[in-house]
């Protein structure tokens, strides 16, 4: 599998908040999911930035949706995981997995 | 209606930091963040500064995705193109306003009410307008025959600024076209890469990628 083909530990944490936001995904709720979950204050553009990573990868496609008032007349753009996606963050997530297994007990998770 | 995003959609023209947004991001994205960065101001009863500091933090990621986005196949046929339109506006320079110019000058400047210098320039400038004429004769001729007027849009702006403006500039800063040390010559070649760059990259504005399906807002 090609280098560019594995996803990071960014990629895998917005890919994570595009799967649990599903059709309400694109930047604000993005943003504000993974700031809930994971304390991470991220900037739209390094979001962006591994949106459109994602995207030249294939596992996320993007749509715009129309503009509304709050938003200065601009309009929303929605992001969704593809199915090569779906594989993706299954086969990131196994790897992750095996290689936390057996590590001390205070990494949290490694027991899982 | 918060006044603010009301204030923002009525705007005629364009701040600074939606300009960075856009030059980085393209239309299409561009838009996007810059909505999405306005719902965050918005929404936390944010002031502008609190949206200006939002562009700024965002800037890095701005430009890793701007980066991203120009090491495509188009930018490559952009800098193609832009390396051959500098290359032929310098030798035509080198090769014919300059060699042409003086004699040219010394046989019409009895029939003008200007000193010779003065005719010199004229004719310099005026030779550099053939040169950018020809140019574009050239760029339109291979529009109709590849049917790509975007190419030709953004080479005929960054032409223009290389072949017009440059030698404007190289003469306010320099006495004459004959007169110039290798400093001189330097300064012009930096100053037709400077041009012809910055026309190039506001030029992109023009660049307008394939809409993508549209649908209702949340």
């Amino acid at each position: 599998m090609p280098n560019e083909k594995f996803l990071g530990e960014f990629e895998l944490i917005v890919i994570g908040a595009l799967m649990r936001l599903g059709e309400e995904a694109y930047g604000v709720s993005i943003i504000n999911e993974i700031d809930r979950r994971t304390g991470r204050d991220v900037s739209a553009g390094a979001l962006y930035a591994t949106l459109n990573r994602l995207e030249k990868k294939g596992y996320v496609r993007a749509h715009m949706g129309e503009a509304s008032a709050v938003r200065g007349g601009r309009a929303k753009r929605f992001f969704e995981v593809t199915t090569e996606g779906r594989a993706q963050v299954e086969r990131s997530s196994v790897a992750l997995h095996q290689m936390m297994q057996g590590l001390p007990a205070w990494i949290k998770g490694a027991q899982a | 209606m918060d006044q603010r995003g009301a204030g923002m959609s009525e705007k005629p023209g364009v701040t600074l930091s939606e300009w960075l947004i856009l030059f980085f991001a393209g239309p299409q994205l561009g838009e996007a963040i810059a909505g999405d960065l306005e719902e965050q101001a918005v929404s936390a009863r944010h002031s502008q500064w609190v949206y200006e500091i939002s562009v700024l933090r965002s800037l890095p990621g701005l430009v890793r995705l701007g980066w991203s986005n120009a090491s495509s196949t188009r930018l490559s046929s952009e800098i193609g193109f832009s390396v051959l339109a500098v290359l032929f506006v310098w030798m035509w320079e080198i090769w014919v306003a300059r060699i042409f110019a003086w004699p040219i000058a010394s046989n019409i400047y009895a029939f003008s009410p200007l000193s010779v210098a003065a005719t010199c320039k004229l004719v310099y400038l005026g030779l550099f307008a053939l040169g950018t004429g020809f140019l574009l004769s050239g760029l339109s001729v291979l529009s109709a025959l590849t049917n790509q007027s975007w190419r030709v849009r953004v080479h005929r702006f960054a032409t223009w600024g290389m072949a017009g403006l440059t030698p404007c500039i190289y003469l306010i800063v320099n006495p004459g076209p004959f007169d110039g040390g290798a400093l001189f010559r330097y300064v012009q070649i930096a100053l037709i890469v400077l041009v012809g760059s910055a026309a190039i990259l506001v030029g992109r504005s023009n660049f307008r990628p394939a809409n993508n399906a549209t649908r209702a807002s949340a």
